[in-house]
């Protein structure tokens, strides 16, 4: 929330007003005529699910001074759902937005978002309509400059102390002081030297002895170097926040709102580093017969089959013969569960950022039958068209980096799965063949094409032997791709 | 207050207007039967005032579930919430040509036909909002206002479940028919979705083995949900759906085109000559309740054609001005007018309590269990046994 919303709500916290009491004030409802202002109603953010807290406006459909009728669509408001369009009811014009660009995100359901007027006449009256709560509480907090109070305080120092008034008082002390803005430099002092102590102060406080209140400073410009101080703040007023000094960045930069599904993907990838072991196993495997497979499916078949689906089908194959990999671990129970179906999520990279569609039952299906469903998928997938249940759950991942010149990386595993595949490109390299001892002329090296599968693996599932288990089915599979028929 | 300005009936109103101007209208094209000799009058004549008042009602029942979307979208009114809008032509024209004496019982998209029978705007919102004074003392909720004093049978909650309880209901009509009246008849609304609902087969055979005066009303909005019709009914024309049963297609967005045809209707079985089926053609413009946008099965072109060409309450304007009952300037001031009525009304609803706890053990048992003094007869076992007539026997 930014700040000045911050501080509506910090105001009606204060006047004891409850959310749903905010909403009962019919904000939207052309009662509330402020003064200078021609009737109007304040269009409040819609409730477009039943769950819904708030809102962030995606999109205005509307500008002001526009017209609008019933059905006509204000904006696109996306929800911890969906992004859904806030129809109007109604005819009118808009007056005023009150809400867009960087303060659109994360509006609360029920506050004001836009001005709406039902006669043209009164738009122009609204050109500079604020929203009263929204200017800001004028007992903002001063910079305090120096930790000592004047030492034009009127209060003498009491007898007994041999520190000057400007260190009496001990950190702790100071800090309660300032935060009840009391000046507490004329108590007596029971710590050494006739400091005053934190428990002097709350003593004092218990008691009502007098404090007088702290002095403000006088606002001279914040210095970096005395700048981290609680601020003097107005006697009474709740604690508020440091004071930040402008720091002079290098260069200039850009803030990037992340989409929801960013913000999905960031909160369980870091939930899944951070809770799963990983531990990590590669295999370098040949992929010379696979490419001549697909060469001749090509040219006498004129059928198209990518490396990926042979790995995916590799994968499932693998799977099927080591199905201690298929698995998921439940913290609850601290139990594994065995998954009974194989349906292996494949990493789409779409604009909006990294999906993982489902190929369900992946050992049932063909290697042609793979390949449309990859397709259909990843089609769909960078168009945002995807249902629900075709990209949650899953058993296994396999993340292809290979189209894009990487040859070997380390993919983190999505949660609740045990295990993800992160495969590189095939690059040619020089293989040397056997030594055959006695042999007259040694076979020469062969130049191959190699590619890199790394498994990483959830330790609480899969342990490093079944993980070896797995790639070395994974790599029996695919280098001799006759193997797939079975 | 509006409501009372809907309790006479209307047999009432019409023989008042032989002072009154009155307009006759062409509605041809508006009607398809089945099974039928006869038809519904290609023009029907219409006063002043009963356009203007049909067009008050057909307004406040638009500003009313506006106001119930606005409030929602509040999270003042929480939980089911299905709205009519778009279909305000259907409720006006049934209550304009059927008087209080006939029953009615619709689904749960009841909010405006709750307005006509003995409701008021406060009533029916104060309802949502939980109050005291709504419609069904807060007990009822969105979906289940009633109200027996103007037979209105409510609401129901269950898909089609209210077919065969109107069909009960004309079965009641027929046995307290006066010698030598018409029946009282009885209406079931109900929409497309429920159509192939198997209890409302079964209603619809035993009322035409018994002849009772039972009108099947379909609300076909075109949707079930969020079906189209096509996609959840093999069968599309549902006024033939009677069989041998006669049925009645008006085109449902057309007020005079239902006030005919529910007159119409009425004379057929109100005459003993058995149960009817109509097919109301009508659209809506929110979604089926306010869980759902509407726009994930349906164009928004589609909804905002409909609003241009096809709106219920465009047509009645368009009717007035036409012949000149009422002038443009006189309409947008009634339109205004009716908006400061509602938002009064709603203020009202809003500022009144919700029911004291002394509400939580009333209608739950009959009033009166003394035996002999029972709303029931004695047959009925009560839920205290120890009252049962059987036991004290």
């Amino acid at each position: 929330m930014n700040t000045a919303l911050r501080l509506r709500f910090s105001v009606y916290a204060q006047r004891g007003l409850t959310r749903d009491l905010i909403a009962r004030r019919s904000i939207h409802s052309s009662f509330l005529v402020a003064k200078d202002y021609p009737a109007h109603t304040l269009l409040p953010m819609p409730a477009l699910s039943p769950t819904m807290e708030s809102g962030t406006i995606a999109e205005w459909g509307l500008q002001e001074g526009d017209s609008f009728s019933a059905g006509s669509v204000f904006c696109s408001v996306e929800t911890d759902k969906a992004t859904m369009d806030f129809e109007s009811q109604d005819d009118g014009f808009l007056a005023k937005i009150l809400r867009e660009g960087s303060g659109a995100v994360d509006i609360p359901v029920g506050a004001p978002i836009a001005v709406v007027v039902e006669e043209e006449e009164d738009i122009g009256a609204f050109s500079d309509y604020v929203l009263e709560a929204e200017v800001p509480v004028t007992a903002a907090p001063e910079a305090g400059e120096s930790k000592a109070p004047d030492t034009s305080s009127s209060t003498p120092a009491p007898v007994g102390r041999e520190v000057s008034t400007e260190h009496v008082l001990l950190p702790s002390a100071r800090f309660l002081a300032e935060s009840k803005g009391l000046d507490a430099t004329g108590l007596p002092g029971s710590g050494k030297g006739g400091r005053v102590t934190k428990g002097d102060v709350l003593a004092a406080i218990a008691s009502g002895t007098f404090m007088p209140p702290l002095a403000k400073e006088s606002a001279a410009p914040v210095q970096a170097a005395s700048a981290m101080q609680p601020a003097a703040a107005t006697p009474g007023a709740p604690f508020t926040d440091l004071e930040i000094p402008p720091v002079d960045t290098m260069g200039t930069f850009e803030d990037v709102a992340n989409n929801n599904m960013r913000k999905v993907i960031a909160r369980r990838l870091t939930e899944s580093k951070r809770e799963v072991p990983h531990f990590y196993t590669s295999m370098e495997v040949e992929l010379d017969d696979v490419l001549k497979l697909r060469k001749q499916l090509v040219a006498d078949h004129d059928v198209k089959v990518s490396v990926n689906d042979v790995i995916i089908r590799c994968c499932s194959l693998a799977l099927r013969d080591v199905p201690e990999v298929n698995g998921t671990y439940d913290p609850k129970t601290d139990a594994i569960k065995l998954q009974n179906s194989i349906d292996i999520s494949i990493a789409v990279a779409t604009p909006a950022g990294l999906i993982t569609p489902i190929v369900p039952n992946t050992d049932k299906l063909g290697l042609s039958e793979i390949t449309d469903k990859v397709r259909d998928l990843a089609g769909r997938a960078r168009e945002g068209k995807l249902a629900p249940e075709e990209y949650q759950g899953g058993t296994f991942c396999v993340s292809n980096l290979g189209m894009f010149g990487i040859d070997e990386f380390s993919a983190v595993i999505n949660p609740p799965q045990a295990a993800i595949l992160a495969v590189g490109g095939g690059s040619r390299r020089v293989v040397p063949t056997p030594y055959i001892d006695g042999a007259e002329e040694q076979a020469k090296p062969s130049i191959k094409t190699i590619m890199t599968a790394r498994l990483s693996a959830d330790r609480r599932v899969v342990d490093e032997a079944t993980a070896s288990l797995f790639m070395s089915a994974f790599k029996h599979y695919i280098s001799k791709p006759e193997l797939l028929l079975l | 207050m509006l409501s009372s300005r809907f309790l006479r009936p209307a047999a009432a109103r019409v023989s008042a207007t032989r002072f009154m101007s009155s307009h006759t209208f062409d509605i041809s094209g508006c009607f398809e039967t089945h099974n039928f000799e006869t038809a519904p009058a290609e023009s029907v004549e219409a006063t002043k005032d009963e356009l203007v008042s049909m067009f008050e009602l057909m307004y406040t029942m638009r500003r009313m579930e506006i106001t119930c979307d606005n409030e929602y979208k509040a999270r003042t009114i929480r939980g089911f919430c299905h709205l009519y809008d778009g279909q305000e032509a259907v409720a006006t024209g049934i209550e304009n040509a059927l008087t209080h004496d006939d029953s009615w019982i619709t689904s749960y998209r009841c909010h405006c036909v709750a307005l006509c029978r003995g409701g008021s705007v406060s009533k029916v919102v104060g309802e949502l909002f939980g109050v005291a004074d709504g419609y069904s003392g807060a007990k009822g909720g969105s979906m289940h206002m009633y109200n027996k004093e103007h037979n209105f049978y409510g609401g129901a909650g269950i898909v089609g479940a209210q077919v065969p309880v109107g069909s009960g209901l004309a079965f009641a009509n027929k046995y307290n028919q006066k010698p030598g009246e018409p029946m009282n008849v009885a209406i079931a609304c109900y929409g497309d979705g429920a159509a192939n609902q198997g209890q409302i087969w079964e209603a619809a055979n035993m009322s035409a083995l018994w002849k009772l005066p039972m009108i099947f009303c379909i609300e076909n909005n075109h949707y079930g949900m969020g079906t189209s019709m096509e996609r959840h009914s093999s069968i599309n024309d549902y006024y033939k759906m009677g069989n041998a049963i006669p049925g009645l297609r008006i085109d449902g967005m057309n007020v005079l085109a239902v006030k005919e045809g529910m007159r119409f209707a009425k004379e057929y079985c109100g005459a003993g000559n058995g149960p009817m089926y109509i097919e109301m053609m009508t659209y809506r413009y929110h979604g089926h309740s306010m869980s759902d946008p509407g726009t994930t099965y349906r164009n928004r072109e589609e909804i905002d054609f409909t609003r241009s060409t096809r709106d219920p309450l465009e047509f009645i304007k368009k009717c007035l001005m036409d012949a000149e009952f009422m002038t443009k300037e006189e309409i947008t001031a009634t339109e205004k007018r009716i908006r400061k009525e509602v938002q009064a009304e709603v203020l009202e609803a809003k500022k009144s309590s919700p029911p004291g706890l002394d509400q939580l053990t009333t209608d739950i048992y009959a009033k009166d269990l003394t035996p002999g003094n029972q709303a029931y007869p004695d047959f009925i076992r009560m839920p205290d046994f120890a009252n049962s007539k059987t036991f004290n026997n």
